[in-house]
């Protein structure tokens, strides 16, 4: 998968290494910002509150 | 069925994909543990420096009263509507950037889940005879109660409201089921009368990392100033205030 991804990226060693580096920082921004909360609203439920 | 060159392909995307997923894990811990916490509790300083702001009036930014003046009981706080801010609380003994802000509800998402402490709507307001009872997350979300069992007995929480500045004392520790509603009675855990005495009580979960129980930290309202007598002293240093 990453091997084929490698091979159809244009230009050379730098050039791929720049734009991968760019695809994670956005990749990882999208999780930070907007995946990632709601994963955590949905799985990591901690209550603090006494109720009955 | 497949030919073994196109299983082994198979298999290594397969194994590439979960490797990934696994990276992805270990960042979602970190953003837990480490960023989201940081985010929360610098939006928290944010939203607890407007607050302050906003209150504030041209004359008591001088101010600052004789720590032996006294300004005779709290006047009961008016009280706010479902959700609203209406104070923040300061606890020096966790750290001079422990301030977070107050809203009335306890809703999980929406308020504890970015590092404010809940009031329980039906419990009493700061200065009212009773219990000013809140909830707050311990650790995660801007760990606004992390270091909550180094409290020792008398260390003061300063609670700020737009009349004024209400300090308490810490009085003691229990540790609770989560069913136990009776910490949110005026009078903690009997069905008395609370007669004059105003108590703030702050559940959290325990134990540390979990909800199995509820820890309850009491503190007695000790004294209360008004807002043009300026903050208390050791409040006041983490009040930056332009000139």
């Amino acid at each position: 998968m990453y091997s084929a991804l490698w091979r159809v990226l244009p230009g050379n060693l730098w050039v791929k290494i720049a734009i991968l580096t760019a695809a994670a920082a956005v990749v990882i921004t999208v999780l930070m910002v907007f995946v990632f909360p709601l994963v955590d609203t949905a799985i990591t439920v901690r209550e603090v509150t006494v109720n009955q | 069925m497949f030919k073994p060159a196109v299983l082994s392909r198979l298999m290594g995307i397969v194994g590439e994909l979960l490797i990934t997923f696994g990276a992805i894990v270990l960042l979602f811990l970190a953003w837990q543990l480490w960023i989201n916490n940081a985010v929360v509790a610098g939006q928290q300083k944010t939203a607890s420096q407007e607050l302050v702001q906003e209150w504030s009036t041209d004359k008591d930014k001088s101010a600052t009263a004789p720590t032996s003046e006294d300004f005779g009981p709290a006047p009961a706080f008016a009280g706010v509507g479902e959700g609203a801010k209406f104070a923040t609380i300061y606890i020096p003994r966790l750290g001079a950037d422990s301030t977070r802000v107050v809203k009335n509800s306890v809703d999980l998402t929406t308020v504890l889940n970015n590092g404010y402490f809940g009031h329980y709507p039906d419990t009493q307001w700061p200065g009212q005879p009773g219990n000013f009872a809140v909830a707050v997350h311990r650790t995660n979300w801007g760990s606004p109660f992390g270091d909550a069992p180094k409290l020792q007995v008398g260390d003061k929480i300063y609670v700020e409201t737009v009349d004024g500045y209400y300090t308490y004392a810490f009085r003691n520790y229990e540790f609770v089921l989560p069913t136990a509603v009776d910490v949110l009675l005026p009078v903690p855990g009997t069905n008395e009368a609370p007669g004059d005495q105003s108590i703030l009580t702050i559940t959290t979960c325990n134990p540390l990392l979990g909800d199995a129980e509820r820890m309850i930290v009491y503190s007695v309202l000790e004294s209360w100033q008004p807002r043009s007598a300026g903050p208390p002293v050791e409040m006041a240093k983490t009040q930056k205030v332009e000139s």
